[in-house]
Order: C-alpha cells, then sequence, then structure tokens
C-alpha cells in the first residue's frame, strides 16, 4: 500500500515537473517584453495645447499624451511613493521652504539639446510669472520660484512649508512635464511639444488624432517597446467602446456606467479598475437665501439620496462618499448628513418659510439626472427645485461669477486634494465658490496649509471635512473609482490612478 | 459673364449676412472661450485675464471687422483655444468631408437610379409598391440609427468593415476606402429615397409626353426610351436636391462624423460652438456658406448642359 502510494505520489510529481517543464518557458517567452508595433489609445477629449501658458488647463487627454513626451522631475505612484525620473536625488531644507533637485545627466530633449537646471527654473518661473496668467499658477502659487544653482542643481524657494510640493512637481498636467526651454522660447511647444520623454512628438492633427514615435536616443531606451502611439480623439463613448470591440483602438476609459457594466462583462477585452480619491458633488450658493440658511441646506442634504443618485446615475459604478479624499484618507464618516427626510422636513419647519431654489445643469443626460434626481427628493420634503439646462461653458462661467443657487461641480481625483480643498473653504481664496467662511474654517485651513506634518495634514482634512458635513455645503454625488479597457494584446498597462492611464511602458503580444 | 458677376454678388451678400449674424449669435450666447481655456478649476481672475490677453473684452463689432479684413487679406485667424491656423484646420478635414460626401452621393445615386426608373417605369405596380415601401421604411429612420446597427452588424458581429477611423489615401486606396463605408452608407440609406421619390415623380410625367409616345410608336425599346430619352429630362429636380445635400454635407455631417470618429468639418465645427472658439466658427460657416454657393452655382450650369432651353433662355434673358 505504501510502496503503491509512494509510485503514485512518485508520477504525479513527475507528471507536475513535465507540466512545468512544458509550459514554463512557453509561460516564460509570453511574459518577456516584446518591442515593435503601434498602440492606439483612444482620448476622450480635445487637447487644447501643450504650452504651460497657452495651453490653459491640459485635462486627462492631454495629460496622456504629454507624459509619452515629456517629463516631470519626479514621479508618483497612489501610494504617495516618489521615484526619480528626471532628478535622481533631492532634499528639502530643515524648515521645509527651500528645495534642490540634482538632475540627471546626459539627458537630451528631442530638439538634441541637453536638459540642464536652466530649463526646469524657466519653466516653472514662466508659469509662476503672474504677467504671464498661465492657468495653472493658481495651483503653486506657494512656491516663490526656482533657480539654476549649476547645469545639474536646481532649486526651489517656498513661502512656507508645503506637504503638496513634491506631488505638484511629479504631476503629469501642465505643471510637472518640462518641456525644452528652447522650444518654448521659439513658441511652437503648443502644437509641436518638445520634451525628454521616451516618445517623440510626430504630428497632431485636431480633433483626429496625435502620433508619437519611439525616441531612440531616450535615456531608458530598453524599457520604452512600443514603435509608435496614436493616440485617437473619439469623444463618443460608445464609439470608443464600438472601436476596442472592433481592434480599431486598444485602449480606452470610460465613467458611463452602461458601457462599464457591458466592458466588464465583456471576455474579449481586459478591464482595469481602479479606487480614486475626488468626488463629483452639487455646490451650494451660500451667499444667497434660501441656501444663506444653514437649516435650509442641512434639510437639502438630509432629503437627498446619494445612494439612489449612484445606482440611477452612475449605475453602481462609483462609491457613496462622506469626503473626497478616498482609500488615502480614512476620515470616516465626518459627520455626513445621511437620508433623512423626517429630519429634512423638521428642519424645514423650524424655517419656517417655502422654500425654492435652482439648479443649474448640463443639457447632457447626466446633467438631467443630476437635476431631475434631486427634484423629486426634495419635492417629497416640501422643497420646490428648478432646473435650468445650460451647456458646459455657461455652467462654469454661472458658477465662477457666482450666478448659480446650485450647481454639478467637482474635486479633481489627485495626490494630494489639499490645495484643492483650501481653495474651496477659505474666505481669502478667490475659488471659495460656494462663499461660506467662519474664522474657525479659515485657521484650519491655514495651518492645513503650513504643515509640515502629514499626519497633521490629514487630521486636519478630515476636521475641515466635518464643518462642511455640518454646515451642508457640499451634496455628494460619489466618489472617484476608474475604468480603463484593453485588448488584450496590451501588456504591461500599469495600474491607472486619477483616472490617467501611463502607456509608456506597454508592449504589444503580436 | 454679367450672370457671373451677379452670382458673385450674391455671394458677397449671403457671406457678409451669414458671418455676421453667427458672430452675433456666438456672443449673445452665454460663457467664452476663456472658461474653456483655464478649465474649471480657475480663478475668476485668472478667467478674465484669459479673456483680455484673447481681446474678448473688446466690443463685437470691433471683433468682427478686425475678423473680416483679415479674411479679405486672406488670414483666416488662429484659433482661440489651440493656435492653430483656421484655414490649415479646414484645409485639414474639407477632403475629409469632401470624400464622405462624395462617397455617400455616389451610393445614394446608385441606389435612387435604377430604382426610380423601375419605380417610374412599373408606378403603381408590383416592383413600384415594393421599392415605395423600402423608400418609405428608409426615410422614416434617422442616418445616425443606420450608423449604430451597421457598426453592430458589420463592425461588431462579422468583423468586415471597422466601427471607426479615417485613413488618408496615402496609407491605400482600400484602406482609405474601407472605414468611409459605413458612415457613407448610414447617409445614402437616407438620401437615396428622397432623390428616388422625385426622379419616380417627374418620370411618370415624362413619360407620358407626347415625343415618347412618338418614340413608343417608333419601336424604341423600353429600355432606350426610359434611359435615353426620358431620364435627362427627369432629372432637373433631383440635381437641385442633389445640390442641396451636397452643400449641406460639405459643411459637416456632425452626428455621423461623432459616431465614426471622423475628422470633418462638421466634427471641427461643433467642437468650435462648444468651446465658444468665434474664429474657427467663423472660418468654418464662412467656407462652408462659400462651398454651398459654390456647388449651386455648379447645378446651375449642370442645368444648361442638361437642357438646351435653359442655355437659350440665360442667353435671351442675360
Amino acid at each position: 500500500m505504501n510502496r503503491n502510494s509512494s509510485r503514485v505520489r512518485a508520477r504525479l510529481l513527475a507528471l507536475i515537473l513535465a507540466t512545468v517543464l512544458a509550459t514554463g518557458p512557453t509561460y516564460l517567452a509570453a511574459q518577456a517584453p516584446k518591442k515593435g508595433g503601434t498602440l492606439t489609445v483612444a482620448l476622450e477629449t480635445e487637447v487644447v495645447g501643450f504650452d504651460a501658458v497657452k495651453g490653459g488647463v491640459l485635462g486627462i487627454s492631454g495629460e496622456i499624451a504629454l507624459r509619452a513626451v515629456q517629463e516631470s522631475l519626479i514621479t508618483a505612484n497612489q501610494e504617495g511613493e516618489f521615484t526619480p525620473q528626471l532628478a535622481t536625488e533631492w532634499k528639502a531644507s530643515a524648515d521645509g521652504k527651500s528645495w534642490t533637485f540634482k538632475l540627471r545627466p546626459g539627458v537630451k530633449f528631442h530638439d538634441a539639446n541637453e536638459l540642464t537646471a536652466e530649463d526646469v527654473a524657466h519653466h516653472y518661473n514662466r508659469i509662476l510669472d503672474p504677467v504671464n496668467k498661465s492657468a495653472s499658477r493658481t495651483f503653486i502659487t506657494p512656491i516663490k520660484g526656482a533657480k539654476a544653482i549649476d547645469k545639474h542643481t536646481v532649486e526651489f524657494e517656498l513661502e512656507h512649508a508645503w506637504l503638496p510640493f513634491l506631488p505638484v512637481i511629479a504631476s503629469t498636467g501642465m505643471i510637472g512635464p518640462i518641456p525644452s526651454k528652447a522650444n518654448v522660447t521659439a513658441d511652437k511647444q503648443q502644437r509641436h511639444p518638445v520634451g525628454t520623454g521616451p516618445y517623440v512628438f510626430q504630428s497632431w492633427q485636431s480633433g483626429d488624432r496625435i502620433v508619437v514615435k519611439r525616441n531612440p536616443d531616450y535615456w531608458n531606451k530598453d524599457h520604452v517597446y512600443l514603435d509608435e502611439v496614436v493616440f485617437r480623439i473619439l469623444p463618443d463613448t460608445q464609439t470608443r467602446y464600438a472601436s476596442l470591440l472592433s481592434g480599431q483602438v486598444d485602449i480606452i476609459w470610460t465613467d458611463r456606467g452602461a458601457t462599464i457594466h457591458q466592458g466588464l462583462k465583456e471576455k474579449s477585452i481586459v478591464s482595469h479598475v481602479a479606487e480614486g480619491a475626488g468626488m463629483e458633488f452639487t455646490l451650494l450658493n451660500t451667499r444667497n437665501e434660501p441656501l444663506k440658511d444653514q437649516r435650509v441646506r442641512a434639510a437639502l442634504a438630509h432629503a437627498y439620496n446619494q445612494d439612489a443618485i449612484i445606482n440611477v446615475s452612475w449605475e453602481k459604478t462609483r462609491p457613496a462618499v462622506t469626503h473626497p479624499f478616498g482609500p488615502m484618507i480614512n476620515c470616516g464618516e465626518v459627520k455626513y448628513r445621511k437620508y433623512d427626510p423626517n429630519k429634512a422636513k423638521q428642519l424645514l419647519a423650524e424655517y419656517g418659510k417655502p422654500v425654492k431654489t435652482n439648479i443649474i445643469v448640463t443639457a447632457t443626460p447626466r446633467g438631467r439626472e443630476a437635476g431631475e434626481i434631486p427634484q423629486q427628493m426634495f419635492k417629497a420634503v416640501g422643497i420646490e427645485l428648478e432646473i435650468q439646462p445650460v451647456d458646459q461653458v455657461t455652467l462654469v462661467q454661472r458658477v465662477l461669477s457666482r450666478n448659480y443657487s446650485m450647481s454639478g461641480w467637482r474635486v479633481a481625483d489627485g495626490l494630494d486634494l489639499s490645495p484643492q480643498i483650501y481653495a474651496l473653504v477659505h474666505s481669502k481664496s478667490s475659488y471659495n465658490l460656494g462663499g461660506y467662511s467662519s474664522p474657525e474654517l479659515d485657521a484650519m485651513a491655514d495651518e492645513m496649509r503650513t504643515t509640515n506634518d502629514r499626519k497633521r495634514q490629514h487630521e486636519l482634512l478630515c476636521k475641515i471635512m466635518e464643518v462642511v458635513n455640518e454646515q451642508a455645503l457640499f451634496l455628494y454625488r460619489g466618489g472617484g473609482r476608474h475604468y480603463a479597457f484593453a485588448r488584450p494584446r496590451v501588456k504591461n498597462l500599469p495600474h491607472i490612478w486619477r483616472g490617467f492611464i501611463d502607456v509608456t511602458s506597454v508592449w504589444l503580444e503580436q | 459673364m454679367r450672370y457671373l458677376v451677379r452670382r458673385a454678388q450674391r455671394l458677397v451678400i449671403v457671406l457678409l449676412a451669414v458671418t455676421l449674424f453667427t458672430f452675433l449669435l456666438v456672443n449673445v450666447l452665454p460663457g467664452d472661450v476663456a472658461y474653456e481655456i483655464a478649465g474649471t478649476e480657475a480663478t475668476p481672475e485668472t478667467v478674465a485675464a484669459i479673456r483680455k490677453s484673447l481681446g474678448l473684452d473688446r466690443p463685437v463689432l470691433v471683433r468682427y471687422f478686425e475678423w473680416l479684413g483679415g479674411i479679405l487679406t486672406g488670414d483666416w485667424g488662429k484659433s482661440l483655444k489651440s493656435s492653430e491656423p483656421v484655414w490649415q484646420a479646414i484645409m485639414a478635414r474639407f477632403p475629409v468631408s469632401f470624400e464622405l460626401m462624395l462617397i455617400a452621393q455616389t451610393m445614394a445615386l446608385m441606389l435612387a437610379l435604377p430604382l426610380g426608373i423601375i419605380s417610374a417605369y412599373r408606378a403603381g405596380r408590383r416592383p413600384d409598391k415594393v421599392i415605395g415601401t423600402l423608400a418609405f421604411m428608409s426615410v422614416s429612420m434617422p442616418a445616425f440609427m443606420f450608423a449604430i446597427l451597421l457598426i453592430f452588424l458589420f463592425a461588431l458581429k462579422l468583423e468586415w468593415l471597422p466601427a471607426t477611423g479615417y485613413e488618408p489615401l496615402s496609407k491605400g486606396l482600400w484602406a482609405n476606402l474601407k472605414p468611409m463605408i459605413l458612415p457613407a452608407l448610414s447617409f445614402a440609406l437616407v438620401e437615396w429615397t428622397i432623390l428616388m421619390r422625385t426622379l419616380r415623380a417627374e418620370m411618370i410625367s415624362v413619360l407620358q409626353e407626347d415625343y415618347i409616345s412618338l418614340a413608343r410608336a417608333k419601336g424604341l425599346g423600353d429600355g432606350r426610351i426610359l434611359l435615353a430619352h426620358a431620364l435627362r429630362p427627369s432629372s432637373f429636380s433631383m440635381m437641385t436636391l442633389l445640390g442641396l445635400q451636397v452643400g449641406r454635407l460639405i459643411g459637416g455631417a456632425i452626428i455621423i462624423e461623432e459616431i465614426f470618429g471622423i475628422p470633418g468639418v462638421g466634427r471641427l465645427l461643433i467642437g468650435a460652438v462648444y468651446g465658444r472658439d468665434f474664429v474657427v466658427i467663423q472660418g468654418c460657416v464662412t467656407f462652408i456658406a462659400i462651398a454651398f454657393v459654390l456647388v449651386n452655382f455648379l447645378v446651375d450650369i449642370a442645368y444648361s448642359l442638361l437642357d438646351p432651353r435653359v442655355r437659350v433662355s440665360g442667353a435671351a434673358h442675360g
């Protein structure tokens, strides 16, 4: 019996070994990166331009394309760890008001100029110069300026210690990626970006495609596999999805519930899902009656059912949230006002007057839902909500000029959301769109902005959100969760975060 | 010659009216391109600075005449958003829209001509009724619906043709034609019915003319009577319609271009409208107006080729 079982075991081991030997090399060969091929990535929106002054805000589509061409000093992952890119080392002064970066020597721009500290300093100082009116300046005002110490050393001077500094330097929008100073000075950067990245910009047919080709002189060329990347601009979600299924594009991303559910079920494509931060929310303008009254705002918050919005409008593709920080910061419930129509009625009774207000929404299906669903919820407690459909540009204009009562808005996903939160709640901020302020909130926001202690910053962010929820300044419409879909031949696609897809290390199974 | 001068005068008046009206219309819309450039996270100060740098803080008429002056000197301006020269942007897209229009109209004519002739020849009988029913079904569906169905069938299920895209002719004839077939067919399946019904109606009336009876009496075959004697005089209204359709399609088939991801004039225009990029809007509208007038001018010339009476009448009046 023992001998038999030993034989059986030996045979089984032999079989397993044979299987491993037979399939192992194939498996390993399948995983070995292959060079060559063209990757086609579908972008949702047209890019305005790549010049940090003329191009305004880059947006996710522009970031994905620019990342292939230009590089930042450092990069960050979703855990908040920073790794070298154009800078090999960096350090802060003891008071956190000065940062020094050592640049990687011998790195060349695509125009054959060598990367120097002058390029870095010129890029940041150009954004910071108030005369240039760069839309990116708002986000980095704590930086006083940058200067070249020597050819490969650049130093940043800050107004105060500022924890978002490294996330900003590592960002992939207009601020982080360094362009060639010569190209910017020649006024070509807007339509023809020149950087140090793994791919060289080739052409851009507006509204159609941006084409980049492999950089043969890239400093890390062993980790670049594709011959060419084509970024195709396909604004319609269904068009992007059909293009993916029929093989015209290799990667798409979307936030449309129906397409996401189709994609998750489809076996011929690979789904990439990532939890994120940020949120969609309805902004309440507290400057005018009746939303000036905290009881009315609280009544709205209690009459509002975030879960219903997520089920209907997002088709359960986003999480319900109580703050915008996602899994990065565990703030708990932070006095979130739960759905409670009775409480809403009680607060309205205390207010004692009929409540009638309005909401501006985009004239899109999702915009209409953002108005119609709350309209029914508020009606159930006796609040009358008028829906005013407008287009996106008008909505932004009305909110920025404070000509609104309620409007959809968002906190964009990012590694450090504190600058956005500061701007939304501080009384001195021109971005305090809701208009609510208090000395208590200002004090917390000021400390949160200048602290050099990450733990303390997180505590303060949570406390600020407690005040925001208590005062019912925002009505949450779902947090950040990102979806991308790719064809199976796409390999080595890194984890997507902030909705940003880095395709620079992708290779294709031919 | 006088006829040409009169046409050119009309063209100038049409262009002035269209461009001024568009300019004013865009300016009464709330919001402007500065908000689009600045993004949602911008401060009002940044937006104001961008507005000033783009010259949007100046009076509407000053900007209109400045733009008009540029056009007269051949400068179509640059996109306020992307800085791309407008003429270059239109010229990059016009061949795409033109090709789409050309293929769509060819397909529509290939359906409309034979079916229109059969329908007229067999008026009131079974072939006419079958064709009429098909035409009714076809015209009842909007082009975008055909687009979705065609993508589903030919791209996703049968995988014969691509769902989206555009390849220039430099990549090869088939590579260029392949992605154009479904969008062109989406149009053709709607457009052919109008052409066919017009041709049918006119041909039925022509077939009752004395000279057709004479041809029959002389023993000419049906085919020869229909194609050599009845088709040409039956085509005038169809030609007019064709001209109008061509003009419309040159302006860009916005929805179809959007669904199939075709980089044509329509997508350029709609993107500019959403972004309030008035320089691009003006450029596109002017270009479309010129194209529309020119196409209809060519249709007028085609009348005189089809019907000698038009030439005689033109000469007598001209």
